[in-house]
């Protein structure tokens, strides 16, 4: 009778019980998933699951990519959050021809090396190569290409060295369409002027022109050029008033007095 | 031991009713306590009840009251539509603008301190007295107003004028910001514009009126409920009903036309000082308005000053005089009844009890022909055409025809209708120089378009599309329209010859519209005016309409302008042409450089520029299509294999070329090398570079020899070799060559 009066207050309401059997439950669910959880990260970070696999490299044209990962100082097996990835954008900006670079990671395991290399003006023909110049007018004198790039006209005859950063600056600011026009400058000094060029373009028109102000004076290119008949032997002369000289007379002896054209 | 029990009992009982005598005290007091409490209970709960049932407090909506407190409501503004010209440069268009006030109470964070100082340095910004303005100033302090505002020059002011005062660090000196219309060009087309208030809160003329439910924008409004500091609460119950900008509408006006429409005529105003003037420009081809101009004129940013609310162009009619010869005699070619040759006596011409004399004091120039009659612009002449060649009945058909009869329809509002004078046989006479019947000038240049597009007569307009902005599409796009053809093709192009002789003829009257360099064909035309006070029309030189209707180039006609100036003040010596032809010539020859310098061509520019145009990615796409396109731009193609699919190329897209660049065009087919004799090293080394092969090279200048001959089959990783020579080596060669092969024949000959 005793034992029967004694009755527990969970057995009266049986809705708290299974109340708190749930609640019991569920704190045991989510004291046990952030336990695995933190066990996946623990995981995570020292297997080889979190290491750099791959290294990738976008835009480079003339740089190689190897080249490039080594610049960065990013190497394989690294853990992929403690790459440098700041410092090895700095790394990599240091090299002379890029212009900018962007370093990021590309989960789960990739770091991803985008850059933009400047253009390229030029390349100086010299004994061991072609020497590129870049857009903002360093010369890579260690850097030599062994067979000409088709993507800039060739600098030939540059023995004057200040005469060739003159040309360069020149060349910084030039227009890019008439760029892509040149096929070879030379370097033609005479006794009247030290800085004469001469040009060949890729329209078959030979071209003299002048260091001092070589970008000004060639800006008018494209719509003097249109005025040369393609067929005329002669130079047009690209200087303070351009105008074309005739060289026919001499193959036919003829002395004809239609030389100058504007 | 029932004693006991008893005793025990009844002390028991004692007690238990000495207990419950006590209880039921206690009982009654709490229930008395209870009562009360209940009651009161009952009472509040009942007016929270009912407050809340009844929601009204003091008659006051509750929920109405605290809604307000904790929401706010802020109207969002939609702009009103632009009006664009063809170029898409805007016309009228919606701009911040700004109003000064001037704040007098000292206890905000700056005052007007000193009003006679702050008022003589404000005064002339705003258009207004210095004492006046003092005054504003004082009795605003001395009515302790808060703020004041400083008048009509205070307001709506630009950018520019606001930081102009705002320089002088006035005190007190207040700007808030408002909507306001705005037309950038100032004096410009404005009776085309049309104007709206500064606020824009009613449209009033012109094209602001006609399609203001077009670019009328719809406010919208965003209500959020805020907290007790009045923070708003984002998200929460947030309604934002977005406005909805107005239509933009897009002319054919072209400003540069416009501009020299505008220029020609003030100068023109300031000389001769005209009663009225009008001008108008359109495409001969497609009926597009590209020019319209008044005077006198407006400018709309100030309509306050204006005088002049006729759009002369479609709402004025006038006996438009000797330009309607034009138009009797393409009607004469049609019918086959116009024989240039033929004569007729000038001076006079009698119809009934009527006589019609050539603007010559109907002298006249002897027996002429009817060619010359044009040329001499002679009435008796057309009144003879009308009349007995054409008749009564078939002339007015082709003033229906040339569309006199009704309006055209331009997309302008009030356009006012032709009064075409009844077929009696004075009136056809009289209508054929272009007397009695009056008509409108743009009915006149409607009917110009029949001669210069080749008899097809075009209707004009001048809204070109109308653009949704919320739906991203063209409301509606207007396209040419065909107003009939009252000519044949053949007519058209005779009327043209004959109309050009009265431009470049000796006598002609059009002379002064001769324009260097430009073939015009015109027919000048100087109307009697009718005389407001009474039948008949005014007389003196310069009481007449002056007008000239001109199209150019005489071959096939681009533009049509017609001019007309009312009563201009002429110098004894000067004709009536000439304030016309001031008008006339300099838009004829803008008008049509500018229609020259189609967009097409712009592109075609870039080619030339030093930084060249962008080459563009063909891989994959058609060979035609792409060698087309290339040189299109004046780029030179070049094919390399024989398939017609393009599956590289170089340069690539993105390089910057100039006119005549080679570009490499790279197909699926047998690949076989061009001769590259007179390339350049590196078109060489740019063709190497796309067929992979090895390139060696010798000399410099251009190509005189190839290691794998034109024609030969190419192989990937195959290996060239190029010989390179400047043009004097090859000069010398050649000449060397010359002189061994001139020994070797005179060696010959000596043989």
């Amino acid at each position: 009778m005793a034992d029967k009066k004694v009755v527990t207050i969970d057995d009266r309401i049986p809705g708290i019980k299974e109340k708190r059997k749930k609640r019991t439950n569920r704190r045991l669910i989510t004291y046990l998933s952030i336990f695995f959880i933190l066990i996946l990260v623990v995981v995570y970070f020292q297997s080889p699951l979190s290491d750099v696999r791959n290294i990738q490299v976008e835009g480079m044209v003339h740089v190689d990519a190897d080249k490039l990962v080594n610049q960065s100082g990013i190497e394989k097996g690294v853990n992929i959050w403690n790459a440098d990835l700041s410092g090895a954008e700095r790394n990599v900006t240091e090299m002379d021809q890029i212009d900018s670079v962007s370093v990021d990671r590309s989960l789960p395991s990739t770091v991803l090396i985008k850059v933009n290399e400047y253009n390229r003006l030029a390349y100086i023909e010299m004994d061991s190569g072609y020497s590129p110049v870049l857009q903002n007018g360093t010369i890579l004198r260690d850097d030599v290409e062994q067979e000409l790039p088709a993507d800039a006209p060739i600098l030939r005859n540059f023995s004057n060295e200040d005469k060739l950063e003159m040309l360069t600056e020149e060349l910084t600011q030039l227009g890019e369409g008439v760029l892509n026009r040149i096929s070879e400058i030379v370097y033609a000094p005479t006794d009247e002027d030290e800085g004469e060029l001469r040009l060949y373009m890729n329209d078959g028109i030979t071209v003299s022109s002048l260091i001092n102000n070589f970008a000004s004076h060639m800006s008018s290119y494209p719509s003097v050029a249109r005025e040369v008949d393609e067929d005329a032997d002669g130079i047009l002369h690209m200087k303070m008033s351009p105008y074309f000289e005739s060289t026919e007379e001499e193959i036919t002896g003829e002395k004809e007095e239609n030389g100058e054209e504007e | 031991m029932p004693p006991l029990f008893c005793l025990h009992r009844s002390i028991v009982d004692e007690v238990v009713y000495g207990l419950a005598q006590k209880r039921k005290s206690i009982i009654k007091r709490a229930l008395l306590l209870l009562t009360i409490i209940v009651l009161f209970f009952l009472v509040f709960a009942g007016r929270v009840v009912y407050v809340q049932v009844g929601k009204e407090v003091d008659g006051q909506n509750l929920e109405a009251m605290a809604e307000s407190r904790w929401t706010t409501s802020t109207t969002l503004h939609g702009q009103r539509g632009t009006i664009y010209d063809r170029e898409g440069s805007p016309l009228a268009e919606e701009v911040q603008s700004y109003t000064a006030f001037a704040v007098l109470n000292e206890d905000y964070e700056s005052y007007v301190e000193n009003p006679s100082k702050t008022a003589e340095e404000l005064a002339p910004l705003i258009e207004k007295d210095v004492s006046e303005l003092t005054n504003m100033f004082r009795n605003g302090i001395e009515e302790g107003k808060f703020q004041i505002e400083l008048g009509s020059g205070s307001k709506y002011l630009s950018l520019s004028e606001k930081e102009e005062i705002d320089e002088l660090n006035l005190p007190g000196i207040y700007f808030r910001t408002e909507p306001k219309r705005y037309y950038p060009n100032q004096e410009f087309a404005s009776h085309v514009l049309g104007y709206t208030e500064h606020d824009m809160s009613e449209a009033k003329m012109g094209l602001e009126l006609e399609l203001d439910e077009n670019m009328s924008p719809t406010d919208g409004s965003l209500s959020y409920q805020r907290n007790r500091q009045g923070t708003p609460l984002w998200n929460v119950n947030e309604q934002l009903e977005e406005p909805e900008d107005g239509e933009d509408v897009y002319l054919t006006i072209d400003s540069n036309i416009q501009t020299a429409i505008e220029q020609a005529m003030t100068k023109v105003e300031e000389q001769y000082d005209p009663n009225k003037m009008t001008a108008i420009v359109a495409n001969a081809q497609t009926g597009e308005i590209l020019g319209m101009g008044n005077r006198p004129s407006f400018n709309p940013n100030e309509y306050e000053s204006i005088t002049n609310y006729t759009n002369y162009a479609v709402s004025d009619r006038i006996e438009p005089g000797s330009t309607m010869k034009m138009f009797t005699l393409a009607a004469a070619i049609e019918e086959g009844v116009f024989d240039g040759s033929d004569t007729f006596q000038s001076g006079t011409y009698n119809i009934g009890s009527s006589t019609i004399g050539d603007h010559n004091n109907s002298q006249g120039w002897g027996e002429i022909t009817y060619d010359e009659g044009l040329i001499r612009s002679s009435n008796v002449a057309f009144a003879k055409v009308a009349l007995e060649k054409l008749g009564p009945e078939r002339f007015f058909k082709y003033m229906n025809k040339f569309g006199f009869s009704e309006r055209t329809g331009i997309d302008l509002p009030n356009e006012a209708n032709s009064n075409l004078a009844k077929p009696t046989d004075l009136n056809t006479a009289v209508t054929g120089f272009g007397q009695s019947s009056a008509v409108t000038p743009i009915q006149l240049l409607q009917a110009a378009t029949a001669v210069a597009n080749d008899g097809e007569m075009m209707t004009p307009y001048i809204v070109d599309k109308i653009y949704n902005s919320k739906e991203d599409q063209y409301s509606y796009e207007a396209s040419p329209e065909s107003a009939g053809n009252p000519i044949s093709e053949d007519t058209a192009t005779r009327a043209r010859e004959k109309l050009e002789k009265v431009v470049t003829s000796e006598d002609g009257t059009g002379q002064p519209f001769q324009i260097d360099g430009i073939d015009v064909a015109g027919k000048t035309g100087t109307a009697q005016i009718s005389d407001p006070n009474g039948p008949g029309y005014l007389s003196g030189e310069d009481q007449n309409i002056f007008s000239f209707i001109g199209m150019a180039p005489v071959d096939d006609p681009s533009i049509i302008v017609y001019v007309a100036v009312d009563r201009p003040n002429l110098e004894d010596t000067e004709s009536g042409s000439s304030p016309v032809s001031q008008i006339f010539n300099p838009v004829m020859k803008q008008s049509l450089s500018y229609l020259n310098l189609s967009p097409n061509d712009v592109e075609e520019e870039e080619v030339y520029e030093e930084d060249g145009v962008k080459a563009e990615s063909y891989v994959d796409e058609n060979l035609d299509e792409a060698v087309a396109h290339l040189e299109d731009r004046g780029l030179a193609p070049l094919t390399i294999g024989d398939g017609s699919t393009i599956t590289d190329q170089y340069p690539t897209a993105g390089e910057p070329l100039i006119i005549g660049e080679k570009v490499f065009l790279l197909t699926d087919g047998e690949i076989s090398m061009p001769d590259m004799t007179g390339w350049s090293l590196r078109d060489v080394k740019r063709l190497s570079t796309l067929l992979e092969l090895q390139l060696d090279h010798l000399g410099s200048g251009y190509v005189t020899d190839q290691s794998i001959d034109s024609g030969a089959s190419v192989q990937k990783g195959g290996h060239l070799t190029i010989e390179l020579q400047t043009a004097a080596e090859n000069n010398s060669k050649t000449k060397q060559e010359q002189q061994e092969s001139d020994e070797q024949k005179a060696e010959q000959q000596r043989e």
